[in-house]
């Protein structure tokens, strides 16, 4: 009787304790011997992967005048900047400012404005080319620029072997007034840079 | 005389389980003596044959990322021992579908396939002279019997046997608690 109370509650133990660990079990000497022994792992979800852009730099243009005979002068600048993923999988680029004009012919929406010459809006271009795919990929206003990340090795000092390049250029006639060419004055824009994982 | 061989041959015959005492022979121009031999021949001892040393093993906490993670136990020591000389084989099983296959199985179905998912789990079997075997669920490996010096604490070449538990977090699994329940048979080769 007293054997037959002791299994059963062992057995209720094991019922109402499906998630208890049981120790390992040694075997008894015999003829053949049997222990257990238990494994387990616990997997967690993946962190969502980080990006990051790093090597931004200002921008800035030297003086120019704007000459009659070099009427549609369009400096352009090229740095390199770093686009970093952890995980595995492209990157997506978009850029914002505030206020970008409509594209319109060849002008993709983004301008440089000085406030003392507020109906005057200097058109700035942006494209981006990596040493795998060194064409040109301009970003407009709602364009989105899908590329593979930066290598990991990619610092804010690397070059076009490891970062991406970023080619910035301005013109020296507005866009509005079409064709007006831009006073002397201290012309700026802010670009906002967003990257996320594609 | 013949009466008394006779007699003799008589009380052999009679009762077979009763040793004689050998006899001389009487004086004579030949003379006669005997003498038994006997043989008692019994059945060879059951080997004896013991499993110590078993652990739970934890696997850690791995998180899923976009690559392949390993996941390696380490060598876990145990004693495969015997009472006399020989090997043994050492038998993994673990009750699962009948495969041949070792799995770690979650508590949850998450790919809603039906089953609670599982993980492939690979067993390798160490003896004490660095041989190293990759069991098959149900399937027995000979090795050398553990010295019988081995107990519960020994570790290392010569000293012990081990397995070791290795398998792959892939970015295909499914977050969760895995786990398995193996019996080690351990039998004389």
């Amino acid at each position: 009787m007293m054997i037959i109370h002791r299994i059963l509650f062992a057995l209720a133990a094991a019922l109402s304790l499906p998630s208890t660990a049981f120790a390992a079990t040694d075997g008894t000497p015999g003829a053949t011997s049997t222990g257990t022994f238990q494994a387990t792992l616990t997997v967690t979800p993946p962190t969502s992967d980080m990006v990051q852009i790093i090597g931004l730099e200002d921008v800035s243009f030297s003086a120019e005048v704007y000459s009659p005979s070099n009427p549609t002068a369009f400096p352009q600048t090229e740095s390199y900047l770093c686009l970093l993923r952890s995980g595995l999988g492209n990157v997506r680029l978009s850029i914002s400012q505030p206020d970008p004009l409509n594209p319109t012919g060849t002008y993709g929406g983004w301008y440089l404005k000085d406030p003392a010459f507020p109906s005057v809006y200097l058109p700035v271009s942006i494209h981006f080319a990596t040493l795998a795919d060194p064409s040109l990929y301009g970003l407009n206003p709602n364009d989105t620029y899908i590329s593979t990340p930066s290598s990991s090795a990619c610092t804010a000092a690397s070059g076009p072997t490891e970062a991406h390049t970023i080619h910035v250029g301005v013109s020296l006639v507005g866009v509005d007034p079409a064709q007006t060419p831009a006073p002397p004055g201290h012309y700026s824009q802010q670009f906002t840079l967003l990257l996320e994982p594609e | 005389m013949k009466v008394l061989k006779t007699a003799a041959l008589a009380m052999a015959l009679a009762m077979p389980g009763m040793a004689m005492a050998a006899t001389d022979g009487t004086l004579g121009t030949t003379s006669t003596g005997t003498f038994d031999v006997t043989l008692s021949l019994t059945a060879p001892p059951v080997s004896q044959v013991q499993v110590i040393g078993l652990e739970n093993i934890d696997l850690g906490t791995q998180q899923l990322s976009g690559q392949n993670i390993p996941i390696s136990s380490g060598e876990r020591y145990f004693c495969a021992k015997r009472s006399d000389a020989g090997n043994v084989t050492v038998n993994i099983t673990q009750s699962f579908n009948n495969t041949q296959g070792f799995y770690l199985i979650s508590s949850i179905d998450a790919n809603g396939d039906g089953e609670n998912d599982k993980i492939p789990l690979t067993i390798y079997l160490g003896d004490i002279v660095l041989n190293s075997y990759v069991l098959l669920n149900g399937t027995a490996q000979a090795v050398s019997q553990a010295p019988s010096s081995c107990d519960a604490s020994s570790t290392g070449l010569g000293q012990a046997h081990h397995i070791l538990l290795s398998s792959t977090a892939t970015n295909t699994d499914f977050a969760g608690d895995y786990s398995g329940s193996f019996s080690v048979l351990v039998a004389p080769l």
